[in-house]
């Protein structure tokens, strides 16, 4: 008994992780219908920004969250002026942004290689390798604290996007572009902050699983499966569904982990991927298209 | 020909398409309400989705209160006080009955009066009151056509475009739609409707306009248009002759 528990909150803390990893993906997928193949490399830039931080001057990962989602986010912005905004009124935009992410992907690999090398990384503040017991279960405090902060992030983008005025404005846009234009939203200045918002998120994830898994520049292919089969099973688009994806999927990767062989772990995100594309291809809180 | 809004030898059409509205020029006065009727196709929609500026027009000029809006952007043109009620999709089925009344007062910056004013429209559409809650999508087809046209009473813009408020509604729905048109009218905001309901929609209205392949035919004031038998069998269809 002891034992289940123990890995469902490894599993939660994990799927909090992902969550945040998640929700800047399906927040520019559904405002922008941008199929960001470039954000796993994002999070990873994120994660460079924590270690060098780390390195350079002691600081610790968490403390350096904000310097990471703030480089990433002007990053976001340039890539978003440079070569999603001119596009964004082609008849294929969505279908267009695979290859152009895809490239942008390559390249971002291609320069985080050079300036550090693809070697192993991982942020190692003092309370990496520790962990706390209560009772007879153990918690590693990286994962503890990195699931904490990603669900505080997390709130407070929910919070942001279902009360603010601008989180309405977002929400009505990514329903509906010409609706949302038509009762005065500046669509394209939406689109620009949410690409923003996004890569926030992004480079915020890095720098909270910079101390939890040890990465390296193109480490970031075998994140976009992984991303991407949570924005599928949520819903294209549904930040809900993203969350709640994130969360059951990484318990049950741990259940299979601990119980099985951790070799399969990771093949839980993608059979939930097949079967949600067998049984009900719009994701578990996704619309129908219209 | 001035006015409060003045289409000029406007040209209009979609991505590499033919032109589908041809020079064509017509003026809104303050008030006025002016009912754009002509068979499919004819460019009516067209030619508002080139004043709302979700399409811009290939060539001449749309002026407003004396200023030329036709290269501006939609969400421009709209807060300078022309209010487009689309086909389809007016409002945002999957936001609450809340939530679509503060993107309607969305772009009112005074946040005092955009509360003000969600109240005024809440007072006279009293069922959006008690759904304030409920996601607009799963409301009645009824209840959601007050949503679109509290929209209206929210913004209290200069000039309202309704593109075929009538299509796809039920009967009844359809003289609720118009006593809200008239409510609207009555209200001094002018009014320039596209509507294949063309009877209804002259009876709304103070004037006709008659369009047809892109081009005005002519304009005549509405009850004229009514009255004329040969326009009748013409472009109101001569089912409609008793």
């Amino acid at each position: 008994m002891m034992e289940i528990l123990q890995v469902f909150i490894l599993g939660l803390c994990l799927g909090f992780v992902y969550a945040l990893m998640v929700s800047g993906l399906t927040l520019i997928f559904g405002v922008m219908r941008i199929v960001n193949l470039a954000h796993p490399i994002l999070i990873i830039s994120g994660a460079f920004v924590s270690y060098w931080l780390f390195i350079k001057f002691g600081m610790d990962p968490i403390l350096s969250v904000p310097a990471a989602a703030l480089t990433v986010a002007l990053l976001g912005v340039l890539l978003y002026k440079l070569i999603f905004e001119k596009n964004a009124a082609q008849q294929t935009y969505s279908e267009m942004t695979v290859l152009l992410t895809f490239g942008t992907a390559m390249v971002i690999d291609g320069l985080l290689a050079f300036l550090f090398h693809n070697t192993q990384r991982i942020t190692s503040p003092g309370y990496a390798t520790d962990a706390i017991f209560i009772g007879e279960i153990f918690i590693p405090l990286a994962q503890l604290y990195s699931g904490i902060v990603s669900l505080t992030i997390i709130v407070v983008l929910a919070v942001f996007l279902k009360y603010s005025e601008f989180g309405i404005a977002i929400r009505a846009t990514s329903q509906n572009r010409t609706s949302a234009e038509l009762v005065g939203v500046n669509v394209k200045f939406v689109c620009l902050v949410s690409f923003a918002i996004g890569c926030a998120l992004a480079g915020s994830a890095g720098a909270l699983v910079s101390f939890v898994f040890s990465f390296f520049p193109s480490r970031h292919w075998e994140w976009i499966a992984i991303l991407m089969s949570l924005v599928v099973l949520g819903g294209m688009g549904s930040l809900t569904g993203a969350v709640i994806g994130a969360l059951v999927l990484s318990v049950v990767s741990s259940f299979v982990g601990a119980f099985y062989s951790p070799a399969w772990s990771t093949m839980v995100f993608f059979l939930a991927l097949f079967l949600i594309l067998i049984i009900r291809p719009r994701g578990l809180f996704g619309i129908k298209a219209d | 020909m001035t006015g409060l809004l003045s289409i000029r030898n406007v040209t209009a059409g979609y991505g590499y398409g033919p032109d589908i509205v041809h020079d064509f020029s017509l003026s809104l006065n303050e008030s006025e309400v002016k009912c754009i009727i002509g068979p499919n196709g004819a460019g009516k929609s067209t030619l508002l989705k080139a004043v709302a500026g979700i399409l811009k027009p290939r060539s001449g000029d749309i002026f407003f209160e004396g200023e030329n809006i036709s290269g501006k952007e939609a969400y421009q043109i709209m807060r300078l006080g022309i209010c487009f009620l689309p086909q389809e999709r007016a409002i945002f089925p999957n936001l609450t009955v809340e939530e679509n009344l503060r993107m309607c007062a969305y772009s009112i910056k005074d946040k005092a009066l955009a509360t003000a004013r969600i109240e005024a429209a809440i007072g006279m559409f009293p069922v959006l009151g008690q759904r304030l809650k409920q996601i607009a999508g799963t409301m009645s087809g009824g209840q959601q056509q007050q949503l679109v046209y509290a929209r209206a009473f929210t913004i209290k813009p200069k000039i309202i475009l309704i593109d075929e408020p009538s299509l796809g509604l039920a009967p009844s729905l359809v003289e609720q739609t118009f006593n809200h048109i008239k409510q609207i009218a009555a209200s001094g905001i002018a009014v320039m409707l596209v509507e294949q309901n063309a009877i209804k929609g002259l009876q709304t209205s103070g004037y006709g306009v008659v369009m047809d392949l892109g081009k005005l035919v002519f304009e005549k004031p509405a009850n004229e248009v009514l009255q004329d038998q040969s326009l009748r069998d013409l472009y109101l269809g001569k089912a409609l002759k008793k």
